[in-house]
């Protein structure tokens, strides 16, 4: 034995010795099976396991690759650029209730402190147009939780669309917030790429300007299931 | 939600997969990673990408050197995504340190893998800890196995130096 397999043998044998007691923990074991029984096995090698003919001829590949791109890609894509003024499409802006005073900024993110009981959003008035630079104002009113409202918007600002809080806000006795926002569009051109919280798929990779029509806005609060739509119609 | 029942088959096949290569994947993918929870993190990517990919095993006899090195490229890629922390700025605090690592290498160990760059590290785990063949190991890393040998015996010079043996 030479001196390097020696040293092998010695630096194996203390790799094992102390990392003998390292191991899964048994919630973690569990959970890994439950996940691996969930996974199911990847659908394309499944899908070539069933066709031994592709298996032996890859070739063949390349003309339903080409085949796939013409269905998945350049008809949706010509039918979008063809298509009239989208509508229905649905953006989504967050509304968070804010600590009052004395709550920090890591706790107003952290929306479950605030929560009473079940809370309930509304919104008033629940439409507006609008043309390019121009904004409509609207009234949210949340209750049941007792907390200041705040929207976040990401998504309409990646769109053009931008929503501001106005000044006037108030919480009565009966625990209900209001707070006036003010939606704007820009009419600018918009990158929506990943990472906005654009919730209709088909607007989350356009590049444009909003085409005119009747697009979904709407307000959540994090962490609950209360929602209200307002509906702004785009004038082109 | 399915209601589907889970198939036999798949549940002795992941029973397997966890009982028998749960720890070896734990303490490889911690060899790459020096971190307990990112090593975890590695197992569950690594099986569940295994998984998958399972109907390419062939020869069920090369199972464990399949699954560990779809580990070790796992830990790799995690490595390579992570951001690096120059050691030169870490305090010698020992309350910062990560206890597994304490409890898991020998602190003169740790000192001397940490001392080896990446791509011998990686022929260290390999070849000394998995005992993978160096046909495996060069497979695995997608080199020649000419270049795993020299690998390894560039990393055993230099911790002839780095590192004394334990006799006990």
């Amino acid at each position: 034995m030479d001196s390097d397999d020696r040293l092998t043998e010695e630096l194996g044998e203390e790799l094992r010795r102390s990392l003998a007691e390292m191991r899964l923990h048994p919630e973690f074991r569990q959970e890994l099976k439950g996940r691996l029984l969930a996974t199911p096995v990847s659908r394309w090698r499944r899908w070539l396991g069933a066709w031994p003919v592709l298996a032996r001829h890859p070739g063949a590949l390349a003309g339903i690759a080409v085949a796939a791109i013409v269905v998945g890609v350049a008809i949706p894509l010509a039918a979008a650029l063809h298509s009239p003024a989208s509508s229905g499409r649905s953006y989504l802006v967050i509304i968070s209730p804010e600590l009052g005073a004395g709550g920090s900024k890591a706790a107003a993110a952290a929306p479950a402190i605030c929560a009473g009981g079940t809370v309930h959003l509304s919104v008033s008035p629940t439409q507006a147009t609008l043309a390019p630079g121009q904004s409509a104002q609207f009234q949210a009113a949340e209750s049941g939780s007792a907390c200041a409202l705040s929207a976040t918007v990401t998504g309409p600002s990646a769109a053009g669309l931008s929503i501001k809080q106005r000044p006037a806000s108030s919480s009565n006795a009966s625990g209900v917030a209001r707070t006036v926002y003010q939606v704007s569009w820009t009419g600018r051109p918009y990158a929506a790429g990943k990472g906005t919280a654009l919730t209709a798929p088909s607007g989350s990779r356009e590049t444009g300007r909003l085409s005119p029509g009747t697009y979904k806005v709407t307000l959540s609060v994090p962490t609950t299931t209360a929602t209200a739509n307002i509906v702004i119609t785009i004038k082109g | 939600m399915s209601s589907r029942r889970p198939d036999p088959e798949a549940e002795a096949l992941a029973e397997r997969w966890v009982g028998l290569y749960g720890d070896l994947a734990l303490r490889t993918a911690y060899l790459f990673l020096r971190d307990r929870g990112l090593a975890e993190d590695c197992v569950q990517d690594a099986f569940v990408s295994a998984w998958r990919a399972r109907s390419s095993l062939r020869d069920p006899g090369a199972e464990r050197a399949w699954l560990m090195t779809i580990v070790a490229n796992t830990a790799r890629s995690h490595l390579r995504r992570r951001i690096p922390i120059p050691t030169d700025t870490i305090p010698a605090d020992p309350t910062t340190h990560d206890p597994f690592a304490e409890l898991a290498l020998s602190a003169d160990l740790h000192r001397a893998l940490d001392q080896l760059p990446i791509d011998q590290r990686e022929v260290i785990v390999m070849r000394v800890y998995l005992d993978l063949s160096v046909e495996e190991t060069a497979r695995a890393l997608k080199v020649a196995e000419g270049t795993v040998k020299s690998r390894l015996s560039r990393a055993l010079e230099a911790l002839r130096l780095l590192w004394i043996p334990t006799t006990d």
